[in-house]
């Protein structure tokens, strides 16, 4: 008895100390201003990002430690939350007060924090600061201000295994909706665990374009002039494609509540042919299954499409929080992540595309994989319909939940095209 | 005075011997100050919140807009009138009860075969360390963990299509009328053991002489677990029931992490429900009536714990 | 099973023994199967841990996940952050619920039953719901990026039902005993804490063990309510290693592995308490 309760005192004594000893040491000294050896006022800018865990280890410290170089009397403390947690931990402190200086957003997540009044006029920081928007790739306005600047932008062109197809028969890629329907059919093998493809339509965490992109590539649209526009033949065609390769079992099963990842890893372990990712998954195929042997392409088209192809993307966008005590600060940040030769590197480093116009990606020249990314990134329209839409995020799950009724049967194309047409009226007005 | 209290065996206890002053006051000047701790505790951390919930509850849309302004009932009309909703209700009562039933079942399964004294101590020992496993996991592993396992081309259906137990692969979560099951499987899964080590300490609590006698009555084990084991641990079953059905009635994450409350709401909760009105429609308003809703829910069953604790006096 | 038995006791016995162990075996299969399923995927590079067929020994076993956490300071203080934390409300809980237990074990009085409803009722409103005034409840007590908002948070979990198991406890220990104390002119609290406590012994470890492990896998608070890598528990940095583009599989199955060892060597240290039996009943006889 007494030898547990030593036990017990001992740890607990042990852990009352420890807990003292951390709550004193690191509370809030990133917040609290101290003064610099020189005598000025030292600031500290908090930034937070989901990017740390995406980029090389200490890549993106090392990007700090040169702003804070040039930038004497501004640090920058690094706060890496995970990429699923991003926006109800940004709701939740902008509710508080506490949102971080320099927030990462996405652009689904973009309008809703305006909204809340979470985050700042960036217009007004620009010109405060002499910058000139035309150095932005893209500088998307709500309500005529700008509230998010993207620092990368991430396409999402379709991945080929070129082992699977050849074993298949099919020596070219295909361009055309008819054309990847004989491909998929030709691959797919249940008893050896070979899909065509994964469609991971989850409500969870409705991440990807894997439905959407076969839509855009065509041209096709589910908004004009940001209104819902769910009935049109265009969309009657892309639902009907998507349900003939359901129903035509060319997709890897348990679409329904398949996440991002585990199509990535389905592709990876070489058990699909065809998918649709980011760029960015490039780096992580070829270290993860040096073998497979896979190229890259566009999305097909619907037969006898003429126009402009439509490439899905995604962005990391950076915004200021309202809450802010260091605006000024804190966009000369985000002026330094848009400078040339920083926003070269971080592309090269995440294989995105660089959000400032001058700059250019380091992976470009030499390989030719990337050389065909960038090749279908030139001549395509890069869609972001989604970004910057209100409650952009509730919009994308209902179109799961629609896209999961019809490939179970339990709704017409008529039917999910009107039922989209009423919830995202019902939403976006 | 009397000094009753909550305990079975009351008639054992002669009343407090008569002290010089006030003993009632003294009691309870004791009693509360036995208590401040954790009033202290739950005041701080808990008043202020919950009473905002309610007040939240009450609000046009908060959070999102700066002036919000008193609709009454509103928020909680929309909410009922969601079929939806309805439906997470019904689904929530399943998970709820399914849940609270199995990891009885299982703890109780598991803490008398442990505790039977059949095997040689230290198998025993090694038993029951295998059998706490599911609890040192954090749900998101604990998802991930059977998503590996049970996704179409995992082990589970490797394993079943070896052996041919099924001809084809399960969709185990994308299947909507298997999904609820699964998650309900992992739940209890990953939450029995906390049944199993209560009523393992609960079985030490009971007097060997009891069984002792039942055995010289020449009762059997079906016997004497009902009229010994039982009867014995009751207070414990009752209390961790209670709990667990108000923890699971809210339970949030596996559901969460592993379908989001899909496909086709067949594995919507209250809490999945919850979750999406906050953070992806941001009605708050509309969130805190749900959460108000399960708040009195599980407070008519603490209640209805409590007075079932006094009936027993 | 066990009801048509033969007469003959040893063979009856030997029967039961085989019973059992089958019964204990498919349990263990059943708790610890996908657990060593864990255990095989850590020591996998992370694309054989997609293989079909699986693989059920590693192909190319691999340490790279563990050393990866391992020699990463930072990750390492997740670790000690989460025992720090658990810890901590282990100790706290238990004091707290042992008072409290006692208090309604053997006292009555004003609002004794409202404010036990109002204790265990509280913890039922939904989290999600609760989140966004918490937050602000805590950025205003200044505990914001600290450990001590959640070992706080998690008592407001965890108390409820040590008073519930500490008040049942108590209730079957005869009251002679800690009136023994009291009329040998010790108060009610040395009566409480050297002689109540000891004999509760089994219930305390089992509180203890359970408080543990709501602290020890708490994600959604240990979330919101820190934000800089040195304030962050094992479940957030598991979560950290599921990124936008990778996931680190064997790196996530690896740090709950390495989590989850010392806390079942805890359990084994403490487990004694559920087999050294009768201690309760020894008293009460």
């Amino acid at each position: 008895m007494q030898r547990m309760l030593a036990k017990v005192a001992a740890f607990g004594l042990a852990a009352t100390l420890a807990l003292a000893g951390c709550s004193s040491g690191s509370g809030g000294d990133a917040s609290t201003p101290g003064q610099t050896p020189g005598g000025g006022e030292e600031i500290t800018l908090d930034f937070s990002q989901w990017w740390e865990v995406e980029l090389p280890p200490g890549m993106m410290r090392g990007l700090m430690d040169r702003f804070e170089e040039a930038n004497p009397g501004i640090k920058v403390n690094l706060i890496s939350n995970p990429y699923s947690a991003t926006v109800d931990l940004q709701t939740a402190a902008a509710a508080a007060g506490t949102l971080a200086d320099i927030v990462a957003i996405n652009g689904a997540s973009v309008y809703d924090l305006k909204t809340q009044g979470a985050i700042t006029n960036l217009s007004t920081l620009m010109d405060d600061a002499g910058f000139d928007p035309a150095q932005l790739v893209s500088n998307d306005q709500i309500d005529g201000a700008t509230y998010m600047v993207r620092a990368l932008n991430f396409a999402y062109p379709m991945y080929y295994n070129s082992d699977l197809l050849n074993a298949a028969g099919v020596t070219e890629l295909p361009d055309t909706r008819s054309e990847f329907e004989a491909a998929a059919k030709a691959v797919t093998d249940p008893d050896k665990n070979i899909f065509a493809w994964s469609l991971p339509i989850n409500v969870q965490s409705p991440a990807g374009f894997d439905s959407q992109a076969w839509l855009w590539a065509s041209g096709g649209r589910f908004l004009k002039d940001r209104k819902p526009n769910f009935q049109t033949p265009e969309i009657a065609k892309w639902l009907e494609f998507l349900k003939a390769q359901y129903d035509g079992g060319f997709i890897t099963p348990g679409a329904f509540t398949q996440a991002e990842q585990q199509k990535v890893e389905e592709f990876t372990a070489g058990r699909n042919a065809m998918m649709n990712g980011s760029l960015a998954h490039i780096g992580g195929i070829r270290e993860s299954n040096p073998d497979l042997n896979f190229t890259i392409g566009f999305v097909p088209t619907e037969d006898g499409f003429t126009g402009k192809r439509g490439l899905a993307g995604a962005s990391w966008g950076m915004g200021i929080a309202e809450n802010s005590e260091h605006k000024a600060e804190a966009w000369k940040l985000i002026q330094y992540v848009m400078s040339t030769d920083i926003n070269s590197e971080l592309a090269t480093a995440a294989t995105g595309f660089p959000g400032s116009v001058d700059s250019v990606p380091g992976y470009v020249d030499g390989d030719p994989l990337y050389e065909l990314a960038f090749k279908v990134y030139q001549e395509s329209e890069f869609v972001t319909e989604l970004e910057g839409l209100p409650q952009a995020l509730d919009l994308n799950r209902n179109l799961n939940e629609n896209l999961v009724r019809l490939l179970q049967g339990e709704a017409t194309v008529e039917q999910t095209q009107a039922s989209l047409q009423e919830y995202w009226s019902g939403v976006l007005g | 005075m009397q000094v009753s209290n909550a305990r079975p065996s009351a008639e054992l206890a002669p009343n407090k011997p008569k002290r010089r002053l006030s003993p009632r006051l003294r009691g309870n000047l004791a009693a509360y100050s036995y208590m401040s701790p954790t009033i202290l505790v739950m005041a701080v951390m808990m008043a202020t919140p919950v009473v905002m919930v309610f007040i939240y509850s009450m609000l046009s849309n908060v959070v999102m807009v700066k002036d919000s302004e008193f609709v009454g009932l509103d928020n909680f009309v929309q909410l009922l009138s969601d079929p939806v909703f309805r439906k997470a209700i019904g689904n929530t009562l399943i998970f709820t009860v399914a849940s609270v039933a199995f990891h009885l079942i299982l703890g109780m399964v598991f803490a008398l075969m442990l505790n039977s004294g059949l095997v040689p101590r230290w198998l025993s020992a090694l038993f029951r360390a295998a059998f706490i496993v599911p609890w040192v996991f954090t749900a998101s592993i604990v998802v991930i963990l059977w998503q590996l396992l049970l996704n179409p081309s995992g082990v589970v259906n490797y394993l079943l299509r070896t052996f041919n137990i099924l001809g084809d692969r399960v969709e185990w979560f994308s299947n909507p009328s298997l999904a609820l099951f699964t998650v309900i499987f992992i739940n209890v899964w990953a939450g029995y053991p906390f049944f199993m080590v209560s009523l393992l300490a609960g079985l030490q609590g009971i007097p060997g002489e009891l069984y002792e006698a039942a055995q010289i009555d020449g009762a059997g084990p079906w016997n004497r677990f009902f009229h010994i084991t039982l009867p014995q641990l009751k207070p414990i079953i009752v209390a961790m029931a209670m709990l667990d059905f108000i923890w699971n009635i809210q339970h949030f994450s596996i559901v969460w992490l592993a379908t989001g409350g899909g496909p086709l709401n067949a594995t919507e909760t209250i809490a999945t429900y919850t979750y999406k009105l906050a953070f992806s429609k941001h009605q708050f308003s509309v969130a805190a009536a749900s959460g108000v809703v399960l708040f009195v829910v599980s407070m008519i069953v603490a209640l209805a714990y409590v007075r079932q604790q006094k009936g027993r006096d | 099973m066990t009801l048509q038995v033969s007469q003959n006791v040893p063979r009856r016995r030997l029967l039961l023994r085989i019973g059992l162990l089958l019964g204990l075996t498919a349990g263990a299969l059943f708790a610890g199967g996908p657990a060593l399923w864990m255990l095989i995927n850590s020591f996998k590079p992370n694309t054989e841990i997609f293989a079909y067929p699986p693989t059920f020994i590693p192909e190319t076993f691999t340490l790279d996940a563990y050393v990866k956490i391992l020699t990463d300071p930072g990750k390492v203080r997740f670790f000690i952050n989460s025992y720090v934390v658990a810890g901590g409300v282990v100790l706290l809980t238990l004091f707290a619920g042992i008072m409290a237990g006692f208090a309604l074990s053997r006292f009555d009085f004003p609002f004794k039953r409202s404010l036990n409803a109002v204790i265990i009722s509280i913890q039922a409103v939904p989290p999600i719901t609760l989140l966004i005034p918490y937050f602000g409840l805590v950025v205003w007590l200044r505990l914001y990026d600290t450990l001590w908002a959640l070992v706080f948070t998690y008592m407001v979990a965890t108390i409820p039902y040590a008073i519930l198991m500490m008040t049942g406890y108590f209730n079957t220990i005869p009251r002679e005993l800690d009136e023994a104390v009291e009329i040998d002119g010790g108060g009610s609290f040395r009566a409480l804490w050297q002689v109540l406590v000891p004999v509760a012994r089994p219930g305390i470890v089992s509180v203890g063990a359970y408080t543990f492990m709501v602290a020890w896998n708490e994600y959604l608070f240990a979330l919101t309510l820190t934000q800089n890598r040195a304030n962050r528990t094992v479940p957030v940095g598991i979560q950290l290693l599921m990124g936008e583009h990778s996931f680190e599989w064997s790196e996530m199955m690896a740090m709950s592995v390495l989590g989850s060892i010392p806390v079942l060597i805890l359990f084994l240290l403490f487990q004694r308490q559920f087999v050294s039996g009768m201690t309760a009943g020894a008293v009460k006889s």
